[in-house]
């Protein structure tokens, strides 16, 4: 079966000499949760970029779902969220959402409702983003990344700037969203313990120039949340991560 | 704030010793606001529609220019010394020029409004343009957006609080912009009005016709401030810095 994501020997330069990738292959299966992990600088979101064709590779390639990661992005089937919610400021949370489908070409109020009523927002539809909390407005972002019904969904550190509290309570809940639809899900993270949580494998890489030093896969039975992050399978998987992590990004840094 | 103006000015009247024909008082100068209302709200009707009309002007100019350079960089780099120019030469000189060229016709006036009008939008637009998140950009760009919807649905909503901090200036200037276009060579309007009183010696009439001004140009900036307020609160959205 064709991977739902083939980078290939990609290599992106910023300026000459100065490579931010090289030489990066990777495949990501159908259905597939995929973490990147790394020090910063290690190209991680040039990776994401690359795979959400909001940049293109200078050298290699990048497939989504057999063609290009454009036309990928014209079938309507990657949903991206970052870091900072891409929220519309003059629109209300339902607002927000629709933008999505509005230019999907399917504008579906109703859809939109139900997936913000699913994301526990219900009594927020309108409410304007300014008027949210910092962990509502990112389920607000999500919800815009998914609402089109995408094949891809890739998130860059959506919950790096909450709070540590917040942070683990929108990682057990995406790890729910994951489990009901089983998207191919690409996440950029800095958190050892949400990389296992959620993640199928995770993918370290290491910088000068950014290249992955090793895949590391999780094994840990799902469904995963709250309850089962405090078992000691989930701790030793965590512990060993952090170990190769430590491992890859300690070569540098005596 | 208001009231002090009338007080001071009567203060003025009292104490300076200043004869009529250089500080009338406020009496006779409402009752040339009074007694020649007639006259005085025709004049006041021409110089409001020649504002009008190069505010509406200098708002298709501006706003077109400014789309025309976001969807085109390359323009930018034709379009900004000659906006640059335009914008620095004293449009009091322009004026001359253009009353010269057209003589008492519409036309140069509505040319001096626009040129008062036009920059602040034009800045402002533009400034409000780029100031798109790029991230919401980013997201659109995945979802294959058209260059329009990109347009419709993120930038213009992005400049829509600069666009209206705009008009504080914009609209206002235009009242003044109408008023010195008509200085030069009008038989109509506020500016008319003023060079007349002045030449016949009608300190009471200039008075009278200032105080239109101002409450016109107060006017226009206090409706300008209100709708700013009333369509960004509708938009859950703050004013422009």
């Amino acid at each position: 079966m064709t991977p739902a994501v083939q980078c290939h020997a990609v290599t992106r330069r910023f300026r000459p000499e100065t490579d931010i990738l090289r030489e990066v292959s990777l495949d990501i299966a159908e259905g597939e949760f995929v973490s990147l992990i790394g020090a910063s600088g290690c190209g991680k979101t040039t990776l994401l970029r690359l795979i959400a064709g909001l940049d293109s590779p200078t050298l290699g390639t990048v497939r989504v779902f057999g063609g290009t990661p454009a036309e990928a992005c014209a079938r309507r089937e990657v949903g991206v969220a970052f870091q900072r919610p891409a929220l519309v400021a003059s629109r209300t949370a339902l607002g927000n959402v629709l933008l999505t489908l509005e230019i999907a070409g399917r504008p579906d109020v109703g859809a939109a409702k139900e997936l913000l009523g699913d994301f526990g927002l219900g009594a927020a539809l309108d409410r304007f983003p300014h008027q949210l909390s910092g962990g509502m407005q990112q389920r607000v972002n999500i919800a815009c990344a998914l609402v089109h019904k995408p094949r891809l969904l890739v998130l860059d550190e959506p919950f790096g700037a909450l709070d540590e509290l917040t942070r683990e309570t929108m990682t057990e809940w995406l790890a729910g969203v994951w489990e009901r639809t089983r998207l191919t899900t690409v996440l950029v993270t800095h958190s050892v313990e949400e990389a296992v949580l959620l993640s199928d494998r995770v993918v370290i890489l290491d910088r000068d120039p950014g290249h992955i030093a090793e895949i590391v896969p999780v094994t840990l039975p799902r469904p995963r949340n709250g309850p089962s992050s405090s078992t000691p399978a989930f701790e030793e998987a965590v512990r060993h991560l952090r170990s190769r992590l430590r491992a890859v990004v300690g070569k540098g840094n005596p | 704030m208001l009231l002090s103006v009338p007080v001071v000015w009567v203060l003025a009247v009292k104490f300076a010793g200043l004869p009529s024909l250089t500080l009338p008082p406020p009496g006779l100068v409402f009752r040339v606001l009074l007694e020649e209302r007639m006259e005085l709200l025709s004049h006041t009707a021409v110089t409001v529609g020649e504002a009008l009309l190069g505010y509406l002007l200098a708002n298709v100019l501006a706003l077109g220019l400014a789309v025309l350079i976001r969807q085109a960089r390359s323009l930018e780099a034709f379009v900004t010394p000659w906006t640059v120019v335009l914008k620095n030469v004293p449009f009091v000189t322009i004026a001359s020029i253009l009353t010269i060229t057209l003589g008492d016709t519409l036309a140069p006036k509505l040319i001096i409004v626009v040129l008062v009008c036009f920059f602040p939008i034009l800045a402002n637009v533009s400034k409000g343009l780029d100031a798109v998140d790029p991230v919401l950009v980013d997201r659109l760009r995945t979802l294959h957006a058209s260059r329009w919807q990109r347009f419709v649905k993120a930038e213009w909503p992005a400049a829509l609080p600069y666009y209206m901090a705009a008009h504080e200036i914009a609209f206002t200037g235009s009242i003044l912009g109408a008023i010195i276009a008509e200085w030069f060579f009008a038989r109509k309007g506020l500016g008319y009005l003023i060079i007349r009183a002045t030449t016949e010696y009608r300190a009471d009439r200039l008075y009278a016709v200032t105080l239109i001004a101002s409450v016109l140009a107060v006017g226009a900036y206090a409706l300008c401030r209100t709708v700013e307020r009333e369509l960004l609160r509708r938009r859950g959205i703050e004013p422009a810095a």
